[in-house]
Order: structure tokens, then C-alpha cells, then sequence
């Protein structure tokens, strides 16, 4: 197997577009031409990163790999803004922390088919049928990719589509997200500055009995069940709405709809009260 | 198109932006990776490179970075 891993990776090379993207002269006209690295070769320096501590060679190397998968990213962005002008959309190259921390929490995975070190975030303000027909028309305006829906299997109360899109050894990860599941998103990611980034795969926050700062009674761990609810609620309210589409409400239907709208704003209440004398948790 | 470097701070919350026009991503790029190397020894510093249309493109999209906990769940409300 390793062998067929090795000489799938090698099979691929740099196209012309990254290679002028690296060699780009940022004017001082001594720009050292670059080669890229081989599948074999970018497997290698993941497992040395998810093994000992990053020397400064392996640095150099890991910023060569991020460099082309920025040249990628620029590449797909533009598509995407070429043939859907309106899309909110925003790239985002991951860190070297959070990229050599997925390589120690996934331990099989090789970095040459690590599928977020280049990111695109498209929020808008829709329903879960317009996210579908909005990630179809994505990926034909990029030519193609493979879909996850994260609605249908959500990572611990995170709910989106995401696309990859994949050329050569490169990807980038098209992460489509509807308001209410972004609100939801940046709320998580923003505790867990604080709290830990583990509270994103499935772990409770740091400190977890700590009183919320300026509150007597809510403890980190109260405040994230509460978070874990909206999730839920919000999950109920979408379904509920594109269940309803096109249809002529039936007496008491409409209600329903209300009904899960109101829960989620129940639980946003009650976390804003939780925060009310407090910004920094 | 345009490219903003955040130098963000995830425990005070303080975000501090550079801007660079589209036809200078690999500037933008070399900036960055100057800059990671500058905070390597400051885990509460994370050094972001956001490509956006805008400045109001970026708050929709990563909100995170510019906004309190507090102030993420009142514009949810």
C-alpha cells in the first residue's frame, strides 16, 4: 500500500501557474527559481512534523507546500469570482500549528492529501435548498470536486457542505455555510481561542467547572451545553423551513416553523444573559 | 480581490490588519510567513492571511476575529 501511496504522489507534479507563482519576482529581480516538492517527498516531512519538533529545513519545506497551495487558492477564487460575481467568499491559508496539529490528532493521514491547507469560506444568507443549487453551481464553475455534506453528518454540532477541490497534489477545501450555521461556527471557534481548540473535535472545554468571568452561577461547561443546543435547534428550524418551500400552509404548519425559530433565539438569550458583564469568558 | 494579514490576538481579542492589492499575493504571502516567524513563541498570536473582495466580505466571513463572544451571540439573536 505504501508503495501505491508513494507512486500516486510522485505521479503528480507542479503545474506552470504554480511554478510562476513561486518564482514570482517580488522586485528585487533575483528570485531563485523553485522546484516543487514530490508527493513522496511532502509525506515525508509530515511524518518527521507529527514526530519531533520542527527543524528549521522542514519549516522551509512546509512553507514551499503552503506556498502552493496559496497559488491554488488564488487560482479557484478567481473562478468562483469570475463565474458567481456575488459570492461572499474568503480564502485562508491554515497555520503551521494547526496544520502539524491535524497531523498528530489523525495519525494515518498523509499530508499530500491533507485536503484544508487552503481554505475558501462562502457565507450566505440562505436556505439549506439555495445552499445546494449554490454548492452545484460552485462546483461547475471550478470544474468539479467531491462533496461532504456536514448537515446530513455533522462534526460535533458543526453543519455546512463543504467541496474539495483537487488538482495534482494540491486541494482546497470550499467550505459553504448558510448565516445561521456560520453564526454558529464563529461562536465555537471563538470560545475555543480561550477554551482550547478541542472543543471542535468533540471536547469539552479547559477549565470546564471555571465560573464564566463575571457571572456566579455559569460554568464553562453549562455555557457549552448550552452552545450545543443551538446547534441542534438550528439544525431543527433549517429543516423545517425547506420542508415547508412552495407549500401553501396548512393551518398550524406556520407554527411549527415559529416554534423552532423561537427555540433557537431561547437559547441565544440565554447565552447572551450568560455573557452580559463579560467579553473575555 | 484584496489580501489582509491579521496579527490577532486570541486571548485579549486585539486583531491588528495589513492590506495588500491582489497583484501582490506573494508579497502578502512572504509577509506573512515573516510575521509567523516573529510571534513562533507567542501561542496566543495567530497570524492569518484573508484574500477578500472587502473589508465588510471578511466580516461576514470571519467574524471570529473581529468580534466578542458576546457580540457573535447578540447578532445571532
Amino acid at each position: 500500500m505504501e508503495g501505491e501511496r508513494d507512486r500516486e504522489a510522485s505521479a503528480e507534479r507542479p503545474d506552470a501557474a504554480v511554478v510562476e507563482f513561486l518564482t514570482d519576482d517580488l522586485g528585487d529581480g533575483d528570485t531563485p527559481p523553485v522546484t516543487s516538492l514530490s508527493g513522496v517527498e511532502i509525506n515525508r516531512l509530515g511524518d518527521r512534523l507529527r514526530e519531533s519538533d520542527i527543524s528549521s529545513s522542514d519549516l522551509e519545506l512546509l512553507q514551499r507546500v503552503r506556498a502552493e497551495h496559496f497559488a491554488l487558492l488564488v487560482d479557484v477564487q478567481s473562478e468562483i469570482q469570475e463565474r458567481l460575481p456575488d459570492v461572499v467568499q474568503t480564502s485562508r491559508l491554515k497555520t503551521v500549528q494547526t496544520i502539524v496539529e491535524k497531523l498528530r490528532r489523525e495519525p494515518k493521514m498523509d499530508l499530500s492529501r491533507m485536503q484544508d491547507i487552503a481554505g475558501i469560506r462562502i457565507v450566505e444568507d440562505m436556505n439549506r435548498a439555495e445552499q445546494d443549487v449554490l454548492a452545484s453551481d460552485i462546483l461547475d464553475a471550478v470544474g468539479g470536486g467531491r462533496l461532504v455534506d456536514r448537515r446530513k453528518n455533522p462534526r460535533f454540532g458543526y453543519r455546512a457542505v463543504h467541496l474539495t477541490v483537487r488538482r495534482g497534489q494540491r486541494s482546497v477545501e470550499i467550505q459553504i455555510r448558510t448565516s445561521m450555521q456560520d453564526q454558529w461556527a464563529q461562536i465555537v471557534e471563538r470560545l475555543g481561542d480561550t477554551w482550547g481548540r478541542q472543543i471542535r473535535y468533540g471536547k469539552g472545554p479547559s477549565d470546564s467547572g471555571r465560573l464564566i468571568l463575571g457571572n456566579s452561577k455559569v460554568t464553562r461547561l453549562g455555557l457549552w451545553e448550552l452552545v450545543q443546543q443551538v446547534a441542534a435547534v438550528v439544525d431543527a428550524w433549517e429543516i423545517e423551513v425547506v420542508e415547508r418551500l412552495g407549500e401553501v400552509p396548512k393551518e398550524g404548519e406556520m407554527d411549527s416553523v415559529l416554534v423552532s425559530r423561537q427555540a433557537i433565539d431561547n437559547v441565544l438569550g440565554v447565552i447572551a444573559q450568560a455573557l452580559e458583564h463579560s467579553d473575555r469568558l | 480581490m484584496r489580501y489582509f494579514l491579521l496579527i490577532y490576538n486570541q486571548k485579549t481579542g486585539e486583531v491588528q490588519t495589513e492590506e495588500f492589492p491582489r497583484s501582490a499575493g506573494r508579497l502578502a504571502l512572504d509577509r506573512r510567513f515573516e510575521l509567523e516567524d516573529e510571534y513562533q513563541n507567542d501561542p496566543a498570536i495567530e497570524v492569518v492571511l484573508l484574500g477578500a473582495a472587502s473589508r465588510d466580505d471578511l466580516l461576514k466571513t470571519h467574524a471570529r476575529y473581529f468580534k466578542t463572544p458576546r457580540e457573535l451571540v447578540a447578532h445571532a439573536v
